[in-house]
Parts: structure tokens; sequence; C-alpha cells
């Protein structure tokens, strides 16, 4: 029922809108910003997960003339992440190997931690919406496998970069080499 | 070096105007902005042959604004200044402490945008400014925020610069109002190349409303397979820009007539452009030149190898009508010219991707930099130990979607092409020893690894405000 509006291949996004607890919202916003991005990310030990964001909604502006800010009741935290596999699985990874997760939920209404890990499920779901409408770069591809295609086509570059100019005769030698022995090795 | 002028041309075009003989004029009409409120190098390019950057700190604010009052008669304004030009021409710009020292209200200073208020130094990251580029290796002077202005003096020969210099000595430094904390002296080189030995400058964008007629391939495609200008508010606040929109500009007298302005110390590793040219250039089919032409985008005497693919084309670069009139769409494989090419990274006009020109025109630069130290002698493998680059200068209305975009999106990073994580392989700061530039063709010639070719020297971010801007900076009743 939940992959209905929230799947696109193999491809999952979540969506979930956590309100804040009144008087939480700069120290929220202070620990979002100060989580490393890329590479570094906490986040980015989710092996399953293509792009995730962390944000804070307290005001939306209306995108006609004249603009104006409608400002929120309450501010929310959304979070949302495009992974691959089951949605369980992942928010088990989350509790499991990224504890920073603290710094930012627990500011927010009804958080149960992270050590309970059916609780958490729960409350996540509890907040989720139907994300509908996501963008990921590789719907039917996970992202293991896109690295590690992208760590074969660099080999194949650096090869042919290597291999630039010889002769048929030992570019096909080179090429044996260099990639049956690799084949063999795996 | 004048295939066709006389001596006396030679003599007049480019001894006394500093205008490289195979520089077209540009043709001129009625301007709709207001030039005369305008700093004047940045809507014209100067062909003054001798150039002066020089950085100041501000000790003290009252005698440094009586300084600068008396410089005002020399810094000139973008009205036209007919067939001969002043002596010497003066503009002044301030870095964000700058504006902070000479006391700008803290109400005026927060609507200066971030990346300014940053400064260039913290920015080197998203810059590529790494490894010997890295601040931490800068000239003194830069980068530190001890920079407060920068004067650029442009001077028809030394002798008039010297006396622009002496008045910063007698009256900034003994006066006690300005230190000396960095300077290039700067000099066209003859033919109005490059250290690399490429004739340079060629594009610029046309800007509406100035008065300079632009050439085919000076703005942006119209989509109708012919060019428009750039709107005026790309390049200058106060005017609406690309998005049909008045730029966001720092609040008043900073709103109008005044731009952001960019400058980068780049030194040139000229030998190890050629030796690298030379040797790969044994491998490539097209030899040693046509490699160079590749990497560039023009061959050196600035034919572009989009239009003239095999061979230098002297008549193309006569031609103002043909110099610049090229189009990236119908070459979408690189086939001409690459898609890491140096000039099709830094203006990739309709290549593919960019929708037209829709994705590009919002990131254009005025460029209005100069050479400084002297050319490698030709023929030279070696380097000879003289310190010898660019002194890149340009001017946008927003550092962080123009110049920033183009150095760090287009330069620092080959996605926006298709190249992966290969940089500009001319200008760009190599990474990990597999950056490489791809020339398309049957088969396709990798030039790897990239050698370090420009290292930068050290640069600040700066506002160029306008002259009655100025004006309202020195006068004493505020």
């Amino acid at each position: 029922m939940r992959d209905k509006h929230n799947r696109t291949g193999t491809a999952y996004a979540l969506t979930t809108f956590t309100a804040i607890l009144p008087g939480h919202v700069d120290e929220v916003r202070a620990t979002i910003e100060g989580v490393p991005r890329g590479a570094d990310s906490p986040l980015a030990r989710l092996t399953q997960l293509h792009t995730s964001r962390l944000q804070i909604f307290d005001k939306l502006v209306y995108q006609g003339a004249p603009q104006k800010y409608d400002e929120l009741k309450n501010a929310y935290l959304v979070f949302t992440a495009a992974f691959d596999g089951d949605v369980d699985r992942f928010l088990d990874d989350v509790a499991t190997t990224v504890p920073e997760a603290d710094s930012w939920w627990r500011h927010c209404v009804a958080y149960p931690g992270l050590a309970d890990h059916g609780a958490f499920r729960r409350w996540i779901y509890h907040n989720q919406l139907d994300t509908s409408l996501f963008g990921v770069n590789s719907q039917n591809v996970s992202v293991s496998q896109v690295k590690e295609s992208l760590a074969a086509r660099e080999r194949v570059v650096q090869f042919a970069i290597a291999a630039q100019g010889l002769d048929a005769t030992s570019l096909q030698q080179r090429f044996t080499e260099t990639f049956m022995k690799e084949k063999a090795g795996h | 070096m004048s295939d066709s002028g006389s001596l006396t041309d030679l003599i007049s075009s480019e001894i006394f105007n500093g205008r490289p003989p195979n520089l077209p004029r540009r043709y001129r009409e009625q301007a709709a902005v207001d030039l005369a409120d305008i700093q004047g190098n940045v809507l014209r390019g100067y062909t003054h042959p001798v150039a002066a950057y020089i950085f100041l700190r501000i000790d003290d604010v009252p005698r440094a604004k009586a300084l600068l009052k008396r410089l005002m008669p020399q810094i000139t304004s973008g009205v036209p200044w007919g067939d001969t030009a002043p002596a010497t021409a003066l503009q002044f710009a301030l870095t964000y402490a700058g504006l902070e020292r000479v006391g700008v209200s803290p109400e005026i200073l927060a609507t200066f945008p971030e990346e300014f208020r940053q400064g260039m130094a913290a920015r080197a990251e998203l810059l590529g400014d790494r490894g010997p580029s890295a601040p931490d290796k800068w000239e003194s002077g830069l980068g530190t925020g001890e920079a407060h202005a920068l004067l650029t003096v442009w001077a028809i020969d030394e002798a008039h610069l010297e006396r622009v210099r002496e008045e910063l000595r007698a009256v900034g430094a003994a006066a006690g109002a300005t230190t000396v904390i960095n300077e290039t002296r700067a000099q066209a080189l003859s033919g109005g190349r490059d250290q690399f030995g490429f004739f340079d400058g060629i594009s610029q964008p046309s800007v509406e409303g100035t008065g300079m007629k632009g050439r085919p391939g000076d703005g942006q495609p119209n989509g109708a397979g012919q060019w428009r200008d750039v709107a005026t508010g790309e390049f200058v606040h106060g005017y609406v820009d690309e998005d049909g929109d008045l730029p966001a500009a720092p609040a008043a007298p900073f709103d109008r007539n005044g731009t952001f302005m960019v400058y980068r110390k780049l030194a040139t590793d000229v030998a190890a452009f050629r030796k690298f040219v030379q040797e790969a250039g044994k491998q490539y089919p097209g030899g040693p030149e046509m490699l160079a032409a590749k990497i560039v985008g023009r061959w050196r005497d600035g034919t572009p190898i989009s239009v003239s693919p095999d061979k230098p084309d002297p008549e193309v670069v006569k031609d103002p009508a043909r110099i610049n009139d090229f189009s990236y769409a119908s070459d979408p494989q690189g086939l001409r010219c690459p898609h890491g090419a140096h000039i099709r990274r830094m203006n990739p006009r309709d290549t593919e991707g960019f929708f037209g020109g829709r994705l590009s025109n919002r990131h254009r630069i005025i460029r209005r930099g100069r050479t400084y130290g002297p050319p490698l002698p030709e023929g030279a493998m070696e380097d000879d130990g003289q310190e010898r680059g660019l002194a890149f200068v340009c001017f946008n209305a927003s550092i962080w979607r123009q110049f920033e975009t183009v150095q760090g999106l287009w330069i620092d990073d080959g996605d926006p092409f298709g190249q992966g994580a290969d940089k500009d392989f001319l200008v760009g700061c190599p990474g990990n020893g597999n950056q490489k530039m791809t020339i398309p063709g049957n088969p396709p010639f990798f030039a790897a690894p990239q050698p370090r070719l420009v290292t930068m020297r050290g640069g600040e971010y700066l506002y160029q405000p306008s002259i009655s801007a100025l004006e309202w900076l020195v006068s004493a009743d505020r």
C-alpha cells in the first residue's frame, strides 16, 4: 500500500513531516546546518541511499503575485530520502548506523529514539506523507550497481589512455593482461 | 605581425593606442544606459599598453578619502572618449573589508550578498583553488582581509603610470592614508596574445543598451539562428537582467550603475604547456598545433576551430562578422570543438543540454584581464624562472551566479558537459592525477594526464561602485 505512491522502479521515496517542539526550531536549524554534506554525511553510510535532504518548513511562499509568506502554526522538520529496496530495512539501517539522527529528531514531538527499532518505524510511518512525485537518476538500478558501473568505466578509460596508440596485437595483449587477469582474480 | 598595415598604421594603432592591429573596433550607436555614471572599464575594454593592479590598505579613513577625491578626475566613466585615449584611466573598487573600513553602515553592508561578504579565499574549495593554488600559498596582502581597495591604473606608457604611482607614494603613503600591499604590473603582449601564445579577449558578451554594436557570436543565440545582446542587468546593477527583472543589488547608493569585480592573479607555466603539446602531439594524429587548438577551442591566431577545424584561417580572423560567429548545436559530438575545450566550457553557448542557450545566458561574464610578466621566448621548452601569467578580471551582477558558476562548475568540474571529473585542461586545477581531456574522433584521443598549467597567486572579490557612489563615499559630510 505504502509502495503505491512512493515507489518508482526499485527506488522508494520516503517523505516525513515531524512537528518540532515549541522553542526548538533554532536548535534544529543549527543542528542540520552542521550536518556534513556529501561523502562526509552520516547518511552516506546508508549504502542503498540515492539522495536525502533535511529541511525545516516554518513558512511557505505563495508563488503568485503578490508573493507573500504563509507562516505555519507549527514548524516541521522535513526528512526526505530516496533509496533502493525495502522501507523497513532502510529505517532499521538508519537506526543502527546513523546514531546522529538523534541530534535532529530529538527536537520533534513524540520521538521515541532509535533504540527500539519497531517504535522508531511506527513513529516515522505515523508522520509519513505520500511522495507522489520524485526523481532519482537511476530508477531501476541500485546505488551499488551504479557505483560498480562507474568504477568499471573508470578502469576502461584508464586502460584506453594507457593503451593509446598501440598496434592491434599489442592492444589485444594489453587488454587480455588487464581485464582477463582481473576477471580471473574476482 | 601586421601583414597588411604600414609602419605608420602599426605605430598609430599598437604603440600609441595599444590596440593590436588584429583587434577590430566595435561599431557604436546611441547608448541607453547611464554611461557617465558607470566606471569606464566595465562596458568597454581598454587598450592602453600598460596597467597596474594596486591593492591598498586604508590606514586613515579621512586621508584615504582625500586621496580618492584627488584621483576622482582620473577615474574614467563609460562615456566614449573619441579617438584619443586619455593618458591615464583609473578604476576604483572596494572589498567587503574595505566597505566596512570606510564606514558604510551595517544596514547597507547587510545587503551585499554572502559570497562577497565571505571573500574569495573563503570560497577556495568551491572555486578549485587547492594545493599550490590554495589561499595559504597566495601572495601577501591577498585573501587575508587586509586588502581594502583595488586601484586599477591604465596608462599610455610607463612614465604616465609612474605619475599615478608617485601620487600614491606622496599623498597615500607619506600622509599615512593608504599602504600598497600588493601590486601587479601588467602589459599587453604583442598581437593581443595570452602567455600561451593565443590571441585572447576575442569573445565578450555584447550588452544591451551600451551603444556598442555586438558582433555575431558575442551575445546569446536568439533561437532563430542569430544572436541577440545580453541584458544590461547581467553586468550592471539597476537594469533589467535576463530574467526580465532588476537583479538583486546592494542598497542605495550601491543599487545602480555599480557591479561586482573578480580579481585573480593566475600564473601560467608556458613551458609545461609547450612540452605537453609537443610530447602528446607526437601521438595525436593532427599533430601538436591541432592538439593545442583542440585544448583551447581556437587556433593560436584566434580562428575558432568550430569555424575552421583543419587549419587557422586569416580571412576568418580579419572578419569581425566571422571571428566569433559559431554555434555548438551543430557539433553535438564535439568533433570540431571538443566539449572539454576551454572556450566551450567558459561559454557553452547553445551546447546540447543548455537548451539553445537558455541555460548559459545567466552565467556570462565580461572579461577585462591583462597579461603580466615577460613572454617566454619563442621556442623555449624549459621554464626560465620568470613569473608570468594573467591578471584575470571579470565583471558581473552576481559573483555567485556568474563567475562562481563558470569557475566552480564549468572549469573545476566536467559533469555539465558529460566530461565526468575532468576539469578545464588549460586553466583547471588538476586533482588526483587521473584528469584528462577527451578529444572526440574515431578513435578519440585522450590528452593525459592533465599538467598544472595555471597556479593561483591570489585574488579578491570587489565591488566597483558607480561614479556617483564614489562621490558619496568621499563626501566629507557623511
